[in-house]
């Protein structure tokens, strides 16, 4: 590596890390709850039972939907959740059926036998919510996804020009090797390099996932303008129906329409994200990988016929196979406590690299190289 | 400015078990899916361990 190239690597790694370093620490504090959601859901809010059979999970579903009704008059179902794994089935309502998502509350039922578990949200939902409120989008809607995929992009910058870095500044030293009867300034150095280098993988993994998940809001949209708003167009200016086909049919005529696949959540007629006269019912796939991929069929909600299997493009195919690979959440507790030290270990990345940015010397003239290689020489001092 | 090839060596093996590792999770079902998983990441983890308490010894 010549001079010149090595001080443009050191400008791009230095000033790409200023950019993000702030925020990626922000979103490794706030990812490490997220990594263990599911646990501390389960937590905060016990499942009823051991996992149920996927397909068991319509057996009582046309019960909740007539006890949520009691439960509130008035109101619409707007969307069933289906967790085979805690045995629930969770109900969202709301008053109108095209209110915002905002507007709607929760009622869990046991999928087993259909009993009411708890109407409302569970106990802490609401900070696991403002967390990943804050990871997504900073609050700022879809500007602040945007913006973290920007910063997801910078931190790509950071990772690649990092990587570059390593050899002129190992070239003195073994693997892994930490200088730790140096100056302090120096034992953050190795740390950093030493750390950095190690979790270089992961961390373009997570950081190119993330910078994908950033896109999913846009990229869902396009396909609905493409490809679901022309299908749907006949019936944009109905009022959302009321269902005359039980959730349950049509959740049956969907898998059979899709066979492999079973439902994971469904949409009530609505103008919001589905058809006022259909069902928008989600299937998923059986294996770890298809379970990944999303097929939504169109159930007419009053004669309960098929009128629409959707095709995702290879785009949303592949977001969909990047969310596993940000979130880390297909390979049990075991992946996930790896995980969870990895993103740690990024958090030392990114402090130490804060510490040299601001432990510089303020006066590197008097230095006795202050050339391009002057943190390279104070390093071999 | 010229660097030793084999100051790649370990950090290259490391990224090639640790992207095969995760992939080879999401792709395989079953416990066999979740030990490539954990093999994938275990051996960063492991090595950051094995160093940090060669370094402070």
């Amino acid at each position: 590596m010549t001079s010149r190239a090595l001080r443009r690597w050191r400008w791009l790694h230095k000033w790409s890390s200023v950019v993000c370093t702030l925020f990626l620490l922000v979103l490794c504090l706030t990812g490490l709850p997220l990594i263990f959601s599911a646990e501390i859901d389960d937590l905060l809010d016990p499942p009823p039972a051991a996992p149920v059979a996927a397909r068991a999970m319509a057996a009582h579903v046309d019960e909740t939907v007539r006890q949520a009704y009691h439960a509130w008059p008035g109101q619409r179902v707007r969307l069933a959740v289906f967790d085979a794994d805690s045995a629930r089935v969770v109900l969202h309502l709301s008053p109108h059926a095209d209110d915002d998502f905002d507007r709607m509350h929760e009622l869990a039922f046991d999928a087993r036998t259909g009993a009411l578990l708890r109407d409302g949200a569970p106990a802490g939902d609401a900070v696991m919510d403002t967390i990943l409120q804050l990871h997504v989008r900073l609050f700022a809607g879809l500007p602040g996804e945007l913006f973290l995929g920007v910063m997801g992009l910078v931190f790509v910058a950071a990772i690649v020009s990092g990587v570059a870095l390593y050899a002129p500044f190992m070239r003195r030293l073994r693997f892994g090797d930490i200088r730790w009867r140096r100056s302090g300034r120096l034992r953050w150095l190795d740390l950093h390099n030493f750390l950095g280098i190690v979790t270089a993988c992961w961390v373009l993994i997570v950081a190119l996932t993330g910078f994908m998940n950033t896109l999913a809001t846009p990229l869902f949209g396009l396909w609905q303008i493409r490809d679901v708003a022309p299908v749907l167009r006949p019936f944009a200016h109905d009022a959302p129906v009321i269902p005359a086909t039980p959730l349950s049919a049509a959740m049956r005529a969907a898998e059979e329409a899709v066979p492999g696949m079973t439902t994971r959540f469904v949409t009530f007629p609505s103008h919001r994200n589905g058809s006022p006269d259909h069902y928008v019912v989600w299937t998923q796939g059986r294996s770890k990988l298809l379970s990944r991929f999303m097929t939504p069929v169109l159930v007419d909600a009053t004669s309960g016929r098929i009128m629409f299997v959707g095709k995702m493009p290879w785009y949303l195919r592949f977001l969909e196979i990047c969310r596993p690979l940000h979130f880390g959440d297909y390979g049990g507790l075991g992946l996930k406590c790896l995980w969870g030290v990895l993103d740690l270990a990024t958090m030392v990345v990114l402090g130490s690299g804060l510490y040299l940015l601001l432990s510089r010397p303020r006066h590197p003239a008097r230095l006795p190289d202050a050339g391009a290689h002057g943190l390279l020489e104070e390093e071999a001092a | 400015m010229r660097f030793s090839r084999a100051v790649w060596y370990v950090p290259l093996v490391l990224a090639l078990v640790t992207g095969l590792g995760l992939v080879l999770a999401l792709l395989l079902d079953g416990p066999v899916g979740d030990i490539c998983g954990i093999v994938g990441l275990g051996v960063p983890c492991g090595v950051i361990c094995r160093c940090l308490l060669r370094a402070t010894r």
